[in-house]
């Protein structure tokens, strides 16, 4: 499950939004422990997920999601 | 923990007791017991029975109000994983079984350890036990995908 090279800045855009891990992955149709595994870097979504989250967020994909290599 | 994840615990549970029925009714120590067929469909359709309660049973208990365990794409990966580690487990055993044949047939006399699949009770107990350990590495794989 660990990805390593997909980061993610999901908890930093998810606070400044005022939102609990609960409250996103309601609105982005996923579970709390998927969201908590996402921020922690052990999980990558899937695109279709991470656009989910994104388009949440109305952020630039690249400003949540880095490709590291 | 997510709903799917409770789902393979109390299932984990269920069919561990499922199995010990199973090992009951079919071992006496570590030798399988000498039935008749009538007995063997009787073990088989209980066991068969058990199951599917235990799982509709889980899943009504699960579900709760929500209404259907919640599952999202995570989960559906875990699934994915665990069951391939299922499938892999009885490649593997069937391998071992098949092997075990053609040993027995070749090197008649070996001192290597035997599983008896000459009679009915043992190639039932054989073949079901194979799917009860099926079962386990798929939901023991499920936990651990979901602490790794």
């Amino acid at each position: 499950m660990r990805t390593g090279r997909v980061h993610n800045r999901i908890k930093e855009f998810r606070t400044a939004a005022g939102l609990t891990q609960q409250e996103l992955a309601d609105r982005v149709d996923a579970t709390r422990q998927t969201i908590i595994a996402i921020e922690a870097g052990k999980y990558a979504p899937s695109l279709e997920l991470a656009f989910r989250i994104v388009l949440e967020f109305e952020a630039a994909f690249g400003d949540v999601f880095q490709f590291r290599r | 923990m997510t709903q799917a994840e409770k789902y393979s615990w109390l299932s984990l549970i269920t069919t561990g007791a499922i199995f010990l029925y199973f090992k009951m009714k079919m071992l006496d120590g570590w030798s399988v017991v000498d039935q008749s067929a009538e007995r063997l469909i009787g073990v088989y359709v209980v066991v068969v029975i058990l199951a599917i309660i235990a799982e509709t049973a889980l899943a009504l208990f699960v579900a709760g109000a929500r209404g259907a365990v919640t599952k999202d794409e995570r989960d559906h990966s875990i699934e994915a994983k665990a069951n391939g580690n299922a499938y892999l487990f009885i490649c593997a055993a069937v391998n071992v079984i098949v092997l075990q044949l053609l040993a027995d047939e070749a090197f008649a006399g070996h001192i290597l350890p035997r599983i008896d699949l000459t009679s009915p009770p043992t190639i039932f107990f054989a073949l079901f036990a194979i799917l009860f350990a099926a079962q386990f590495v798929k939901l023991l794989s499920t936990l651990i995908y979901y602490r790794v």
